[in-house]
Formats: C-alpha cells, sequence, structure tokens
C-alpha cells in the first residue's frame, strides 16, 4: 500500500529529499508524474485512466506535506523500509489504509515509474 | 516608565527602543495586527519561548566578543528581568528566557548603556555575524578576520536594504582552513585567504554561498576561491539586494536562500548579483582594522602565588583546555561550559578574572563555550586555581564529551524532544564508561531537539534529533541517530546519514554500541570519517537496528529524559519566519512609512538608502493591489512583473512606461542624490494613484 501523511505533519520537509520517487510534495504544490521519473508523454494508469506525465495535478493537500499515491512505492526496489517514515520526525507517514497493494504490485509500480 | 528615554546616547538606538515601547503598547491595545507585531519584536531581539506569556531575549553578540563591563552588564540584566541564567548559542548569542513583554525596551536601553543591541537578532534579517573563537589569536591565521566580521555588523545593522527578507540569512568568518566557523552551511560562509602578487600581500576571503542545515541541508558552493577584502562589504551587499528581490516569501519552508540558490543556480545567481554594483553606496570599501592591531595590554598586578592540589588533574586540563596563541608567550583558555548555561554569580567573578588578569576579553564559542585570551604563560597555574573555585575548570574542551545541544523542549516552542536531558546523560556516560574521549578532538557529539537543527546535529560525526514515535494511542520521545558528518576544511564539509530512530531512552546504548565498535574496529591510521566510509551506511543501520524495535518498550521508555510524567507531544509553530500580511489596508499603510523613510534619508544625504525605501514603497504598494486580486505575491521580482501584467498592460493602472522600467530604474543609476529625489517622487506618485485607485474601487462596491 502507499504510504500517508496524517494531518499530524508539523511541514517540516525531511520527508520530501528522501523520497525515491518524488512522490512528496509541499501543501498546495502542484505535482507531475513525469517529475524524479522516468515517464513521458501519455501514460496509463493501473485504473485505466490516461494522463500527460508532464500535465499539471491538484495537490492532494493544501496544508500539510502529501504522496501522490500513483508514485509511492513505500521505497519496495530501493530501500529497506518507507524512508519518508524513517526519517519523519513525529511519526506521521503511515501506511494508507485507502491503497493496499502487495509486494509484487509494488514492485511493478516501481518499473512502471523507472522503466 | 520612560526611565530609559534619557539615558541612551545615541539618537538611532533611542528611536528604535521608544518605537518598540510604543508597538508594544499598540499591540496591547488591540491597535496592530498581531502577525505585524511580531516581525517587528523578532527584529528587535524578542522570540517566543514554550512557556505562555513570557519571552525569551536573544542578545546579539556580534563574533561573540565580549568584554568585562557587557559581561557585567548581561548578568545584571539577567537577574533583574530574567532568572540569572545565560545561555551561549551555536551562533555565539546569549539567550536568556522568562521575561515579560513589557519590559523588553527597558531590558534594551539597559544593554546599550555598554554598547550590545537586539536589534535583528532573530528574524528575517542578518543574523549574529560569527567567527572562529580563536580568531585574532590563532597560530595559524593568515590574519584577524575579527575586524571584517565587525565591519559586516555594522555596516548591514538597520540596514534598509537587508530589514524585510524572505528569510533570515547568516554569515560566517573562519579564521583558518580548519573552518572552525563551518563556512559550508551558511549563507554567506567567508574563509581568510592571503595572495601575493608582484611582491605584494593581499588579504582576501575564500567565499561560499547558500549553505545551510535544517531538515533539507545543503552545501554551500564556493563562489570565489579569493576575493579581496577591499570589496567584501559590497559583494555581501549585492547578494542581500539579490536575495531581498528574488527570495520566497510565501513559502516559508523554501525561503532561505539556499532554495534560491539551488533554482537559480550559481552563475545566474552571480550575473544578477554582478548587476546590482551600481546601484551600491560604496563599490569599495576599506575595513579600518587599527583597533583590533593594538598590542595587546594588561592591568599592572603581581602575580598571585598559588599552589596546585591536584597536579594531575592540572596537566589533563592544560592538555585539552590551555591552547598556544600566536602572540609570544600568551595562551588563550578555553572553559567547557555543560550545555552553555552559565549563571550570573560565575558571570561576574570570571568578569573580574578576566579584567584583572587577562586583556578584558571573552570569546563565547560555536560549541557554546568560553574562550578567554591573553592569558600570560606565568598566570596559567592561578587561573587553573580560579577557574576550578567557578566549576570552570572541567577538562575536555571540545572534546568529544563536550556536548552541543540546543535548549530544545525545556523552553523552545519547536523541540519536539528533550535534547539537553540526552546531552546531559551521554556526557555522563562518556565521562564514567569511556574518560579517554575527553582528549579526543576529532570526533563530535550535537544534539538537536528537532529537525530545525540549532544545535547543528546533521552536521556533526555523531549526531541526534528529538523525534517522537507512536506506538498505539501514546507517543514515545525519540532520537534519530545520525553519523558520518564533520567539517573537513578549507571550506568543505558533510552532512551525516540518519540512521535510526530510537526511542529516547535508548540513545545511552547507542552511544556505547557506536563507541565499543569504533574501539574494536577502527585501523589506527583511520579517522572516524574514514572508518565510517569503510564500513558503510549499512554497516551503522544494521549496527543500531535493534534499538530501533518498538514492540518490546517499557514504561520508562514512555517518559522523556529530565521528566518524570508521560511524554506529552507539544510542537509550537516557529517564529523565525516572517509572516505574510495579507491585509491590504497595512500594506498602503506600510508603503507611506516607506516614503517617509525614504524622506528622511534623503533629508540626511543618505542616497542610497532612501532609493531602497523608495524601490520597497514601490513593491509594496503593488503587492497591496495584487493581493486584492487574489495574485500570488511570493517575490519581490514577481510582484513587479505580475503588477505589470495585471495592472499596466490591461491599463487598469496608467502609467508613462511598464511598472519593471519605473522600478528597475534604480538597477542602471548610480545612486546620486538627482536621482533619489526623483526616484522618491516616483515612488510617492504611483502610490498616491494606486490609493486612489482603491479608493474609487471601494466606492463602487
Amino acid at each position: 500500500m502507499a504510504i500517508i501523511i496524517t494531518d499530524e505533519c508539523i511541514n517540516c520537509g525531511a520527508c520530501e529529499p528522501e523520497c525515491p520517487n518524488t512522490a512528496i510534495y509541499e501543501g498546495a504544490e502542484d505535482w507531475k508524474y513525469g517529475e524524479g521519473t522516468s515517464l513521458i508523454g501519455d501514460i496509463e494508469l493501473k485504473n485505466g485512466v490516461t494522463v500527460n506525465a508532464e500535465e499539471t495535478q491538484e495537490a492532494v493537500s493544501d496544508e500539510y506535506y502529501f504522496i501522490s499515491p500513483n508514485k509511492c512505492t513505500e521505497c519496495i526496489g530501493f530501500h529497506e523500509e518507507p524512508q519518508c517514515a524513517a526519517v519523519c520526525p513525529v511519526d506521521c507517514c503511515v501506511p494508507d489504509n485507502a491503497h493496499i497493494e502487495t509486494e509484487e504490485e509494488l514492485l511493478a509500480k516501481q518499473k512502471f515509474l523507472h522503466n | 516608565m520612560q526611565s530609559f528615554r534619557t539615558e541612551i546616547e545615541n539618537p538611532i538606538v533611542e528611536k528604535d527602543i521608544l518605537e518598540l515601547d510604543r508597538k508594544i503598547k499598540l499591540f496591547k491595545e488591540g491597535k496592530i495586527d498581531e502577525e505585524r507585531f511580531r516581525s517587528l519584536r523578532l527584529a528587535r531581539g524578542v522570540y517566543g519561548q514554550r512557556q505562555f506569556g513570557v519571552q525569551m531575549i536573544r542578545i546579539k553578540l556580534p563574533y561573540g566578543k565580549v568584554t568585562s563591563e557587557q559581561l557585567h552588564r548581561i548578568a545584571g540584566v539577567s537577574d533583574e528581568y530574567s532568572r540569572g541564567r545565560l545561555h551561549i548559542t551555536t551562533r555565539q548569542d546569549i539567550q536568556i528566557h522568562h521575561v515579560s513583554l513589557d519590559r523588553t525596551p527597558e531590558l534594551w536601553s539597559q544593554l546599550e548603556k555598554d554598547d550590545i543591541t537586539l536589534r535583528e537578532a532573530c528574524g528575517n534579517a542578518v543574523r549574529n555575524i560569527t567567527a572562529s573563537e580563536t580568531a585574532g589569536i590563532d597560530i595559524n591565521e593568515p590574519f584577524d578576520v575579527s575586524p571584517y566580521a565587525d565591519a559586516t555588523f555594522k555596516f548591514f545593522l538597520r540596514n534598509p536594504i537587508c530589514q524585510e527578507m524572505g528569510r533570515k540569512f547568516k554569515i560566517s568568518f573562519s579564521g583558518t582552513d580548519a573552518d572552525t566557523a563551518i563556512s559550508f552551511i551558511h549563507d554567506l560562509g567567508f574563509i581568510a585567504k592571503i595572495k601575493t602578487e608582484n611582491g605584494v600581500v593581499k588579504k582576501g576571503f575564500k567565499v561560499l554561498l547558500g549553505g545551510g542545515l535544517g531538515s533539507q541541508p545543503r552545501h554551500a558552493d564556493v563562489i570565489y576561491d579569493f576575493l579581496e577584502e577591499y570589496v567584501l562589504i559590497a559583494t555581501i551587499e549585492g547578494i542581500l539586494r539579490v536575495f531581498d528581490r528574488f527570495g520566497e516569501r510565501a513559502k516559508r519552508a523554501k525561503a532561505r536562500l539556499k532554495f534560491l540558490v539551488k533554482e537559480m543556480g550559481v552563475a545566474a545567481f552571480l550575473e544578477l548579483v554582478s548587476a546590482e554594483i551600481h546601484t551600491l553606496k560604496y563599490q569599495t570599501f576599506k575595513v579600518d582594522t587599527t583597533t583590533f592591531e593594538q598590542p595587546v595590554s594588561f592591568q599592572e598586578v603581581t602575580i598571585p602565588a598559588v599552589e596546585i592540589e591536584n597536579e594531575v588533574a592540572f596537566q589533563k586540563w592544560k592538555k585539552t583546555n590551555v591552547i598556544k596563541q600566536k602572540q609570544a608567550g600568551l595562551f588563550a583558555i578555553g572553559i567547557k561550559v555543560h550545555l552553555g548555561d552559565f549563571y550570573t554569580p560565575k558571570a561576574r567573578l570570571l568578569a573580574d578574572l578576566v579584567k584583572k588578569y587577562a586583556a578584558n576579553e571573552i570569546r563565547l564559542t560555536l560549541r557554546q563555550n568560553i574562550l578567554i585570551r591573553h592569558i600570560r604563560e606565568e598566570l596559567i597555574p592561578f587561573f587553573y586555581v580560579e577557574l576550578e573555585k567557578l566549576g570552570f575548570a572541567n577538562a575536555g574542551y571540545n572534546s568529544t564529551a563536550d556536548i552541543t545541544a540546543c535548549p530544545g523542549t525545556d523552553t523552545c516552542n519547536l523541540g519536539i524532544s528533550s535534547s539537553t536531558g540526552i546531552a546531559v546523560v551521554l556526557e555522563k556516560v562518556l565521562e564514567e564508561e569511556y574518560p579517554n574521549y575527553l582528549n579526543n578532538k576529532e570526533i563530535a557529539i550535537k544534539i538537536s531537539g528537532c529537525m530545525n537543527a540549532c544545535g547543528q546535529h546533521n552536521m556533526a560525526h555523531i549526531g541526534f534529533q528529538g523525534m517522537s514515535i507512536k506506538a498505539g494511542d501514546l507517543q514515545v520521545p525519540a532520537l534519530q541517530v545520525l553519523i558520518g558528518g564533520g567539517i573537513l576544511g578549507d571550506g568543505k564539509g558533510r552532512f551525516s546519514d540518519k540512521l535510526a530512530k530510537i526511542p529516547s531512552k535508548r540513545g545511552p546504548d547507542a552511544l556505547r554500541l557506536l563507541l565499543n565498535d569504533i574501539d574494536q574496529n577502527q585501523q589506527r591510521e583511520e579517522n572516524f570519517l574514514a572508518y565510517y566510509d569503510r564500513q558503510g551506511k549499512t554497516y551503522f543501520y544494521d549496527l543500531l537496528k535493534g534499538l530501533a524495535d518498538t514492540t518490546n518498550l517499557e514504561p520508562s521508555d514512555f517518559i522523556d529524559w529530565g521528566h518524570s510524567e508521560n511524554y506529552v507531544k507539544a510542537i509550537g509553530v516557529g517564529e523565525c519566519a516572517g509572516v505574510v500580511i495579507d491585509l491590504i489596508a497595512t500594506l498602503l499603510f506600510e508603503s507611506e512609512e516607506k516614503i517617509t523613510s525614504a524622506k528622511e534619508a534623503l533629508k540626511e544625504n543618505q542616497f542610497s538608502d532612501s532609493i531602497y525605501y523608495a524601490y520597497t514603497a514601490f513593491v509594496n504598494t503593488a503587492k497591496a493591489l495584487l493581493i486584492a486580486e487574489g495574485v500570488k505575491t511570493n517575490t519581490q521580482a514577481g510582484i513587479i512583473t505580475s503588477f505589470q501584467e495585471h495592472f499596466v498592460i490591461s491599463n487598469i493602472v496608467e502609467l508613462e512606461t511598464s511598472f519593471e522600467d519605473l522600478v528597475y530604474q534604480m538597477k542602471h543609476e548610480n545612486p546620486t542624490k538627482a536621482f533619489a529625489q526623483k526616484y522618491l517622487i516616483d515612488a510617492k506618485s504611483f502610490y498616491q494613484k494606486i490609493d486612489a485607485h482603491r479608493k474609487t474601487t471601494l466606492s463602487h462596491v
């Protein structure tokens, strides 16, 4: 499953540079699939929706740092444990129950992001 | 209450203090905006603290230099307005706590009697200028950097170009390539260098730009290998002007210079700096070094005879705490100040000692210690005996056992878990179990209570950072263990790796694991960092991993060091930030104030200052209208462009030229009287136009 940042976030920004997928953004910041990944042009997401990797996506949270679930692999393929959770000073990067994925699915996502 | 009014000799300082007093009253009457008041008080050294209703006061002490008289004055102020404790910071300031807001103007006026300021100690200004504590006495230094640090402090204090920047700005001066002022983590770091050209020895600096710690540390870039001394001030001014104009203002987490430099690139940034050169008041500026070059003088005293009771302890202390100076026959003595805290009765005795038997000067150090300079060799035993009486003769100055820690949850709003508590415990572990580390000056241990890194934990060999871990419904006070940072010298440094997050109570075990491993496996010829690199990050992660397990917590793990009750997470909001003021009326009112300041500066023939005030009036006025329209106003440069796009091109506001050309005249003109006059008229007429426009708009609503 993806990791989610809860509203306990103190906006310190420690997690942002740790993410191997550039899935973490500051609150209210626009984001793109293509940032920090090898995705370019039109891409098809797991749910069948097609988006452009360079197209600006809307912020998930306006107040706190947020993780784009489609870009989060829980650090599978990179690290032993989710790096955002490892460095979060208030332990607010937690598993997202709304986005539960198996290890295989996460590995596949990692390959999709960095082909 | 106005007793301080007549006592201050310097009219500028008097005006400053009276203004603070007036604004406090207006704030209490609810007549000025709270956020606005906060940024005003911060720029006057008045900071919030964890305890409600009282203030922390930061006393700005450039390069940590304090005379006996000043130390007496600070002690007096602490007794009168605070609680008698003096805290030395990692940036060579002194902080006192629990001060009532109402009494801060009076406190400040007391300090000014001995030329001590609070101005720009906090807030989005040029903070205290730090320097190597051995500046002026160091055997290895090419020259004394103190006069340059002093000139920089004086030049930028109250300077209109750096009063309301997007974020704070830190400058350091290192005397030698050992880089003890840590240039690579500063917005601007200088390292003294000399160069011989055609037989002439020139003084200058290696210059580093855009470094910083915090939750996203960045290593500064070298921008000059050798910058001659006479362009030092101009270079700093140019950089501050560019930071003021292009620096982020809305997003606090991205507002430090390091982010701007990263985004823009060093070359592009420097190009903008060089384009500023016309506008500067001084293209070259000769720093007067004469007062720093006087021969050291002493009071005439007979050397008191002393008896050393414990010769072994004395020798041990002498080995770790006494430093030979470049001046023949003179020595400096380091006092290891536990956690940077000392108390006024001892401060007074120290002040007297230094005045009578040394040369009336101490320096506060970046590792929260005190360095007494100019001790004659024959007085060393006497000083040892006297310092021992004060409890100031502990061996191990600047050693591994001399741990740096910010105040953390004791008084700071931002602290997550205790930093001082764990520091006390770790120092005890070192003294009792690893006494040889009292002689180790290679490995530094530094601790911060949160990611903001006031304790500089993420550039130390071994660092700890305050955190919290969730365990069911409860919170466990925690520490992140970091390893592998350090100063490499000549402007290079390393940030440490974040290795493991462990319950705070296991901090001592983490240190034991690490030191035992070093003792066993580090090769004789290897230094600590070489050993760390050889084993690699994963090796140390594996070493510490067991301590991160939270399935076996004990009740005591829920209680932080120095506490008796279960840990409660309480993290407030930082005060360092300039707050975004969105009130249009306030903005317009401020533009009026800036125009008044521009007029006053012009009257006093301060043309460059006047132009800058007029410039900020333009920007501020434009911002007011943009905010009314809901347009983003993140940077001054952005405001100028957006105003052109939204109001000028669409003819909502009619100007004879583009708004850019109107405002940026100051980039192309020299700061002459004629131009300052013209520019002020332009700023005023622009303000009047906008004010009228706004009044019409409002009347139509």
